[in-house]
């Protein structure tokens, strides 16, 4: 056993010491985020409009001035009698964009007699205005403008403006799941899927990173013939566990590291102005808590299967390849078949995935966030998932003890199942 | 000479045939328009101002029926609304409507909030998430149906639930604009970052990765018997950059093709300015040359395929870094920071392209940056040459930071 940790340490330490794995794990997250944070601290004071006046001519005689507005129109709409007045207000930079309201913006006939003579979409007025300006105007210019024409145009047609508004923006939903009593606004729901999803990439990339890790320090090992050194003190098993067991934690280090700091994001990021938004984000942490711990487990799983291949592999190219190989059903199936999951989380085929060893990970967290699954499936999972992982330790251990000091043979798939079987070696 | 030739109609051969060559320029591209098709049928392209001013559109899809309780007090019981799909029932309270849901009879209900006329507050209950169910569409219905009702006529309806279409025309402040329109030539920005990015990650990529590779598998050491390394290296940077434009070719002909076989989307190609066309083209070159020979010095110093590529970020993050200021740039296109990056050799491409596409920049800046860029790479090329030769190539390990000056100045 404790020789076993000394292994784990060893190659815990070693690899977490490599500028590869600190930049991958520290570097690349730290300098994504902290650029993100800079652009947003720069440009923040830029956000605020230092123009608010803004120009309309109204030719199609829908504007009441004497209308009293709502305080939700931001900005002040300035009345010109003509185009002419209104470009030399805006070249005198006294307004920060003009409107031009048709004549044919809420002419009924016309439109009826445009859509008579099936007329395209540049010869019809209605619903239509045109905006001059140098292209500097606020992003929100449009929106407050449309309300404040929804405003006047419900004067117009005899109705208060507040029915107007509902007319054009008509909900303001938040949704209520019963059964998983999830709460969330309309605009936050697709977090439920893409939350699994960003989980999946990182947990990708730490795998390929640490599974990167351990067979190219296998095939590394028998290359220079330092592995006919280390099996004099220490069995096979040993060694593959010690290696599984560094390299999974180093993995979970750096999981840790970027959800960590996405969490410190989501958490700070609302400080400040200009990242608001991030606080109507919902973090569902029975997501997160199902899926670390599915995705821990997917890792020993892959870990026990490619030590077992790393020792066979004769270069770490081909070590790479097959890497890739064995993580990568796992992850495009589920993603594949998403839309299974959204359409019916606890179907038969969303289900089975989800208890599938191989494809668990992904599926099982993609299905807590979308519906609510029974206890019991989550802990079939896992325990499925456990029965893999020992099972293919065990396969994979005896392949190890056997591949450990062959060189230069060329293995088939027969041999390997009869290694396994006891039957070679 | 020649073996710069042998060296470059090697690589182009067996590159070109490598599967992620093949599949980054050809499958890439046809993924993407298989998306672009399949969306494009899903939401059947854009709708026209015929649809849009002729009917509300109204299909709840998922919801068929659906209970509501009216704590606004507001809506009556709907009448027929032209278009609707969903079938709405008047419930008192959420014990009532719960039943209801256990049995089956609904497959939502709406909570319309007291103070909805104002806020437009609805909660929406449902058994479980089903994209289809989750719509606010019934409740529009309840909205329209009772406006209707009260004598508003559709016209007007129509007019005040669709938002105004906005025809802009932008104005060009004197001697500031080069008179292109924004929108064309912010495409014109992406599509040159897109083009950049794909060229230093992938072209680039492969360069590294082929260093690494002769160097894994010991090939090199045969190669450095008859060729010198100075040129494998320009052979090798010569090849990869013609895979680099076939690839951008690809993808720009796939761009072509999708923009003339769609109707009613708006995919058009930017109608670029000659002038900036012409400078992205001379900027992409350069910034492929700087960049190729940065990541020919990665390839040369790296062992193993899991060190190099992790480095490439160190030269990656700064060519992008214009693109992330791009708010920046557009406001103040004459500012210190775009100035300053327009210059900095490692952000010039970017950031010069971004510039040339808002103003006119003066001809001075661009030559002093084009000229800086070449001493640059210049300089970088004979660093990454220096580099390039027998001890490091030969050297089984990762040369330490401190030790890269020794190895390119020798002692």
């Amino acid at each position: 056993m404790s020789k076993i940790l000394l292994i784990a340490r060893r190659e815990y330490l070693y690899n977490l010491k490599r500028p590869a794995f600190l930049f991958a794990a520290f570097g690349t997250p730290v300098i994504i985020l902290s650029l993100w944070l800079l652009v947003f601290l720069v440009l923040a004071p830029q956000d605020e409009p230092d123009i608010t006046e803004f120009g309309y001519v109204d030719l199609a005689d829908i504007i009441s001035p004497d209308l009293s507005l709502p305080q939700t129109i931001s900005y002040t709409f300035i009345p010109f009698a003509d185009e002419a007045s209104a470009m030399r207000a805006l070249e005198a930079e006294t307004i920060g964009a003009y409107f031009v309201i048709p004549p044919g913006y809420a002419d009924f006939d016309a439109l009826a007699a445009a859509q008579e003579n099936r007329a395209s979409l540049d010869e019809v007025e209605f619903g239509q205005v045109q905006m001059v300006s140098y292209g500097d105007e606020p992003d929100d210019l449009i929106r407050v403008f449309n309300q404040f024409l929804v405003w006047h145009s419900s004067h117009q047609f005899g109705i208060d403006g507040m029915v107007g508004e509902r007319i054009s923006d008509p909900v303001e939903m938040i949704v209520e799941l019963k059964d998983t009593g999830r709460e969330l606004s309309l605009d936050a729901l697709p977090v439920l899927f893409l939350l699994p999803m960003f989980l999946a990439v990182i947990f990708w990339i730490a795998t390929q990173t640490t599974s990167g890790f351990l067979m190219n320090g296998l095939v590394e090992e028998k290359k220079n013939r330092i592995m006919e050194i280390i099996i004099t003190t220490i069995t096979p098993m040993q060694l593959l566990m010690g290696k599984i067991i560094g390299l999974g934690l180093l993995g979970l280090t750096q999981m840790a590291v970027w959800i960590g700091l996405v969490f410190v994001f989501l958490i700070l990021g609302p400080q400040f102005e200009s990242l608001a938004f991030l606080e109507s984000i919902p973090l569902p942490f029975d997501v997160i808590l199902v899926g670390i711990v599915y995705f821990a487990l997917g890792y020993f799983l892959s870990g026990s299967i490619l030590s077992a291949i790393g020792v066979l592999a004769s270069s770490e190219q081909q070590s790479n390849q097959y890497a890739a190989l064995v993580n990568l059903p796992g992850y495009l199936i589920p993603l594949f078949l998403l839309t299974e999951f959204i359409r019916d989380s606890n179907s038969t085929l969303s289900t089975v995935l989800s208890l599938i060893p191989i494809t668990a990970p992904v599926s099982m967290t993609i299905r807590v966030g979308l519906g609510a699954v029974p206890l019991w499936q989550i802990a079939l999972g896992v325990l499925l998932l456990l029965l893999t992982i020992f099972v293919a330790t065990w396969g994979s251990s005896k392949v190890f003890r056997w591949g450990l000091l062959l060189y230069g043979k060329k293995i088939t798939p027969r041999e390997i199942i009869q290694v396994i079987r006891g039957r070679a070696g | 000479m020649n073996n710069i030739l042998n060296v470059f109609i090697y690589e182009l051969r067996r590159n070109i045939i490598r599967k992620g060559f093949l599949f980054t320029t050809f499958g890439l591209p046809l993924i993407a328009m298989g998306i672009f098709f399949l969306v494009n049928q899903i939401t059947g392209g854009t709708q026209g101002i015929q649809e849009r001013f002729t009917e509300l559109s109204l299909d709840a899809e998922g919801v068929k029926r659906a209970a509501y309780i009216d704590l606004a007090d507001y809506f009556e019981t709907p009448q027929d609304v032209p278009g609707a799909t969903a079938q709405l029932i008047e419930v008192d309270d959420v014990a009532t409507a719960d039943e209801m849901l256990q049995k089956g009879e609904i497959d939502v209900y709406y909570i319309i909030s007291a103070d909805y006329m104002e806020t437009g507050a609805v909660r929406l209950v449902a058994p479980r998430f089903s994209i289809g169910s989750i719509t606010d569409i019934p409740v529009q219905q309840l909205l329209y149906g009772k406006l209707l009702d009260d004598g508003m006529s559709l016209d007007q309806l129509l007019l005040l639930a669709n938002p105004i279409t906005v025809k802009t025309t932008y104005l060009e402040r004197p001697g500031e604009s080069n008179g292109a329109d924004p929108a064309t030539n912010e495409g014109t920005v992406t599509l040159f970052a897109v083009i950049l990015t794909l060229a230093l990650f992938g072209t680039n990529g492969y360069l590294m990765q082929t260093i690494i590779e002769e160097k894994e598998t010991r090939l090199i050491e045969i190669l450095l018997s008859s060729v010198r390394p100075m040129q494998l290296l320009v052979g090798k940077i010569f090849a990869l950059g013609l895979l680099g434009l076939l690839q951008i070719g690809v993808y720009i002909g796939a761009l072509v093709l999708l923009s003339s076989s769609v109707n009613g989307t708006e995919i058009t190609l930017p109608d670029v300015p000659f002038n900036l066309l012409w400078w992205a083209v001379v900027y992409f070159v350069l910034g492929y040359m700087l960049f190729a020979a940065f990541f020919g010095m990665i390839g040369a110093i790296s062992t193993s395929m899991t060190d190099g590529p992790n480095l490439t970020i160190i030269f990656v993050l700064p060519a992008m870094l214009p693109w992330i200021f791009a708010s920046e740039f557009a406001a103040e296109p004459n500012g210190g920071l775009a100035i300053g990056m327009s210059l900095f050799p490692m952000t010039a491409p970017m950031a010069m392209v971004m510039r040339l596409s808002i103003i006119n920049v003066p001809i001075v800046q661009i030559v002093a940056s084009v000229l800086i860029l070449s001493v640059t790479i210049i300089g970088v090329m004979w660093l990454a040459a220096r580099l390039f030769q027998v001890q490091t190539l030969l050297s089984g390990r990762m040369p330490k930071l401190r030790e890269i000056p020794k190895l390119m100045f020798g002692n």
